[in-house]
């Protein structure tokens, strides 16, 4: 059985005990988008105002790399405008994009696959990490939660594509699985067993790092 | 054990990437080329559809519809099951779905694998069988060259009428858009061909169904993806 309770975090770490889940029916997004898809191109600020910090964070999540998360946070909007034609009228516009962008992720690492996956890692922006540890923590325990933050960064990263956008889309992008099946293109039983195999790989990482605390 | 892959687990994991470093987005790009509008897609669909409907009536006009009796049985064996599958697999690529991003790839597979058993099953049941024994693989063959010819022009206006059309699932969906071409090929077939054995149609009409169905899912993985 799975003991969650083997990652404990240290105090002063912020940790989403739930997930900040956004509405997937955006109904202002939706409503930009399908003005956008109805011709209307000046709908085009307002669709990448309210739309592109929830493309930005999962592509970030996806990617590790700020820089590389601005660069396809365009790329997707570029190709939301190329596609805006197919996008259905009263459809969500959130998995919509949410879909492009993770093809635009996907052609990223599909042209990247010279390179191995720790060179990627590797270039993780150092200010990525969030390490916000409230005023009256001690240095150590700030220390343990930075480093903690990091094992999961450099786990995540390193893990395979398919686990890894399984992982984000449940676990920070707060999507129900049916959701996340469908922006992935697979099915449900399938991108459980993804999104269960990264946890794994987590909870190992987590769960080795806490060992070496003691 | 289902209590082992409760999603609410993962909460369990710390976000990294929590906080400050989420604040900013880069500068919005400038999309200074053309995409059509919804009502301009519409248009371009309905025109593609008109288009593989005319280049069929074109080679059924070439080819000369066979004039010969056609029982009860080598009429829904030929025509009416491929009719059936075709349908099928076209509402299975092109329904919206709830979300937006088109109907559940389980559904679309459902769809697309049972239009293709629905084909196979009801030529077997229904179909007589097969008389011209000797000739049996050259007629196939032969058939199988002709039925090409009906699934390459609505694969490839098909294609072309979704390129850059499914953000989600392009290659399921793609798959059920060669599937169906592939099965409107298989009527096409049957409206020239004299042979309505069950052997003969499956083998000889009905491979043009898995063939539209594999070109589709290969070149819509590559054409179809917004």
């Amino acid at each position: 059985m799975v003991e969650p309770t083997d990652t404990r975090i240290p105090p002063g770490v912020l940790v989403a005990g739930t997930t900040k889940r956004d509405d997937v029916r955006d109904l202002a997004l939706d409503g930009a988008m399908d003005r956008y898809a109805r011709g209307e191109d000046t709908a085009f600020d307002e669709l990448y105002v309210r739309g592109a910090p929830r493309v930005h964070r999962f592509l970030l999540r996806l990617s590790g790399s700020r820089t590389l998360a601005d660069d396809l946070t365009q790329e997707t909007f570029l190709r939301v405008h190329r596609a805006r034609g197919s996008f259905g009228r009263g459809a969500a516009a959130v998995p919509w994009i949410l879909a492009i962008g993770r093809n635009v992720f996907r052609d990223h690492v599909r042209r990247a696959r010279a390179r191995p996956v720790t060179a990627e890692a590797s270039r993780m922006d150092d200010d990525c990490a969030q390490t916000h540890a409230s005023p009256e923590t001690r240095g150590d325990e700030a220390l343990a939660g930075r480093e903690m933050l990091e094992i999961v960064r450099s786990t995540l990263s390193g893990l395979p594509v398919l686990q890894r956008e399984a992982f984000v889309l449940l676990r920070f992008e707060g999507l129900s699985v049916a959701e996340a099946a469908q922006i992935v293109g697979t099915t449900e039983g399938a991108l459980k067993v993804r999104a269960f195999r990264a946890y794994e790989a987590l909870r190992k990482a987590l769960g080795d790092f806490a060992e070496g605390e003691r | 054990m289902k209590g082992e892959r409760d999603p609410r687990l993962l909460s369990r994991i710390p976000d990294p990437f929590d906080g400050g470093a989420l604040a900013s987005v880069p500068a919005a790009p400038r999309p200074d080329f053309y995409a059509p509008s919804r009502a301009r897609v519409h248009v371009v669909r309905g025109i593609a559809l008109a288009a593989a409907l005319a280049y069929e009536a074109f080679w059924l006009v070439v080819l000369q519809a066979h004039r010969g009796d056609r029982t009860k049985a080598t009429i829904v064996a030929g025509f009416l099951i491929p009719l059936v599958a075709s349908v099928a697999a076209t509402f299975a690529a092109m329904r919206r779905g709830a979300r937006g991003l088109g109907e559940p790839v389980a559904a679309i597979a459902g769809a697309t694998g049972g239009a293709v058993l629905l084909f196979v099953t009801a030529t077997l049941i229904a179909a007589p069988l097969d008389t011209h024994h000797k000739a049996f693989w050259p007629d196939a063959f032969g058939c199988m060259g002709i039925s090409s010819l009906f699934v390459v022009g609505p694969l490839a206006i098909g294609l072309y009428a979704f390129r850059r059309a499914f953000a989600s699932a392009a290659t399921w969906r793609a798959l059920a858009l060669g599937t169906a071409c592939g099965a409107l090929a298989t009527v096409m077939m049957s409206v020239v061909c004299p042979d309505g054995g069950q052997f003969h149609v499956l083998i000889g009409h009905g491979t043009v169904i898995v063939a539209g169905c594999a070109a589709g899912g290969l070149l819509g993985r590559l054409l179809a993806r917004a």
